[in-house]
């Protein structure tokens, strides 16, 4: 099943393209890499899809749902349920412990204040992150952890990591693509400058200029 | 799960949360202590000038200076739905005096009555005692009069009476057993109405009844159903009949409203500037909640009941701070003289109408500030454009 389609996208700021007629698909636990140099539109391309940003034209599709075509409502309630968001730095909530920014999505999604604690310890244990801990001494690689652990709750059906080992060592990548990447039905699109991380996937996107080309 | 959200938000941010807490509670306390004083001082004006005055309702007679039957006529007026009581008074035109200096005062009958037209400052009433003179704390200054001093009495009567000479003035030498205060009473004199009543002829006479409610209010509807009702007597409310007292209350309760325009004004600009301030601050936090999944409506109701929890607290910590300044104003009362002292009224209403005007004043002040927090645009605040 596809779980994603973009037809056509563009956006454009002030008087400048960014993205300019993307299209492609994602299949239904497929890993998509998207590549390209800083400023190309990567990013605008991941909230367009994550729903975070409205394109000037074009088509997103997951599953079964226009959600541009949609009212907000169902756009936030896509954001919390269908898709996963992996942000550039984490973007934690500060005052928040780790398993309460976990815990955050599912709680409101209806699961009861306990469950979602539950189901974020349980997230995180392989993670190695104690949840008690205060989001605002994790150090970069942690934040990411717990930030894919969020992404994870909800037990979304695509995954969108923008640049989510960028600024890791060796290890902490490591960890965090395991948990990214590891077997589900989730399809993931992964933003990413690293060549090894985007060999993990099946495919490679590059885009350039605001437009996309598919390389195997 | 949004509470929770709200207050941890505040919380992170201890400096904000004390500003607004402060900023509530000085208003809120501000407005009870002020709030308990003008209901006291209304309070004072109505115990001075009607339950130790005239009452609400003064009767007179449309024919002559006096009701020939007059506690017939009390005994009448007190039979009617809602007053209290009905006291008679007999009023003649008088004097005192001691060693050759002479005063005129009123000189007023009373029975015993729970509402006498006078309160007590020394010395104790004995109203069947024929000797006993109750003076008014002026005229008690004047002529240097204490409790036990014999003071000479005239009573000017008019008519010829049993008990007078031909100039129909009684002349008489009494104790004096108490001096009096209030409005009306500092400078009158009381005596037994039974006695003075027998001493000019007429022993059932009253000059006025001073009819007393439960509900001072009702006093001008009651007076013309009176007036209508009851032949041979005019009625007057005390609205009309002390406008002064009215003009007093009016203004008081002028006071009452403009002062809580005051402070929801200098309550409402600081929260409202905290709050936007707390909502730039937190663009991070908000535009993040929204890219996961929280809806424009949660982030509003995020901010909104920040405002709401920050003006409970504030009205708790502001209801402690008023009840501090009714105490200490019941104890050094803001005016006292005579028999007048204002103090606070320590009632359930000065504390609730203050509190919900600031809770409501936190939703009016907060709304901006959680629209614009819902308006937050996640990409650009996630992308650092913003």
């Amino acid at each position: 099943m596809t779980r994603l389609v973009v037809e056509d996208l563009h956006r454009r700021f002030s008087d400048r393209d960014v993205l300019h007629g993307v299209g492609f698909e994602i299949a239904a636990g497929e890993t998509v890499a998207l590549m390209g140099p800083s400023g190309c539109g990567k990013t605008t391309l991941l909230q367009i899809i994550g729903l975070i940003d409205r394109p000037d034209a074009g088509r997103v599709v997951l599953g079964d749902h226009e959600p541009w075509s949609a009212p907000s409502a169902i756009r936030a309630e896509l954001r919390l349920t269908w898709l996963g968001f992996v942000f550039q730095r984490g973007n934690l909530i500060d005052h928040l412990s780790a398993r309460e920014n976990v815990a955050l999505p599912a709680w409101r999604a209806g699961q009861s204040r306990k469950a979602a604690l539950a189901r974020a310890d349980d997230l995180l244990a392989p993670l190695g992150i104690r949840g008690e801990t205060p989001s605002h001494v994790l150090s970069i690689g942690e934040t990411q952890r717990v930030a894919v652990a969020r992404a994870l709750v909800n037990r979304p059906q695509l995954i969108l990591a923008d640049e989510p080992t960028g600024s890791l060592d060796g290890a902490s990548a490591r960890s965090v693509l395991a948990a990214l990447l590891a077997p589900g039905e989730a399809a993931v699109l992964l933003v990413t400058h690293d060549p090894d991380v985007a060999a993990r996937a099946g495919r490679t996107l590059h885009m350039r200029d605001g437009k996309l080309r598919e390389r195997a | 799960m949004l509470l929770f959200l709200a207050r941890r938000s505040l919380w992170s941010s201890r400096i904000t949360l004390v500003l607004l807490v402060v900023s509530v509670a000085a208003g809120a306390g501000f407005q009870i202590g002020n709030s308990a004083n003008l209901d006291g001082f209304e309070h004072a004006l109505l115990e001075e000038n009607l339950t130790h005055g005239a009452g609400d309702i003064r009767v007179e007679p449309t024919d002559g200076p006096r009701f020939r039957e007059g506690i017939e006529m009390a005994a009448r007026l007190a039979a009617v739905d809602g007053v209290r009581a009905a006291q008679p008074v007999l009023i003649y035109a008088g004097a005192i005096g001691r060693r050759g200096r002479f005063h005129a005062t009123p000189l007023v009958g009373v029975d015993r009555s729970a509402l006498p037209p006078f309160q007590i400052v020394e010395g104790a009433w004995t109203p069947s005692d024929p000797d006993a003179l109750l003076i008014g704390t002026h005229y008690a200054s004047r002529l240097e009069l204490a409790v036990g001093d014999r003071v000479e009495v005239r009573a000017i009567f008019g008519a010829a009476g049993m008990a007078v000479d031909d100039d129909n003035v009684g002349r008489y030498t009494m104790t004096v057993r108490a001096l009096v205060g209030g409005t009306l009473a500092y400078r009158a004199v009381f005596v037994s109405r039974t006695w003075l009543a027998a001493e000019s002829g007429e022993p059932n006479a009253a000059s006025a009844i001073h009819v007393h409610l439960f509900d001072h209010e009702r006093a001008r509807p009651l007076a013309a159903e009176l007036a209508q009702g009851v032949p041979g007597i005019t009625a007057i409310g005390w609205r009309e009949d002390a406008s002064y007292v009215s003009s007093y209350i009016s203004a008081t309760r002028t006071i009452v409203s403009v002062s809580y325009a005051m402070v929801i004004a200098a309550v409402a600009v600081p929260m409202w500037a905290l709050l936007y301030i707390h909502v730039l601050r937190r663009r991070r936090e908000l535009a993040m909640l929204l890219a996961i999944g929280f809806a424009e409506r949660d982030v509003f109701a995020i901010s909104l009941l920040q405002a709401i929890f920050v003006s409970i607290v504030g009205c708790v910590v502001g209801a402690g701070i008023g009840l501090g300044l009714i105490v200490y104003f019941q104890a050094n009362p803001i005016y006292e003289w005579g028999t007048m002292a204002v103090r606070p009224m320590l009632a359930m209403g000065v504390f609730v109408g203050p509190a919900i005007v600031m809770v409501l004043t936190a939703l009016v002040a907060g709304s901006y500030p959680a629209w614009r927090a819902a308006r937050t645009d996640p990409a650009r605040v996630l992308k650092g454009v913003e």
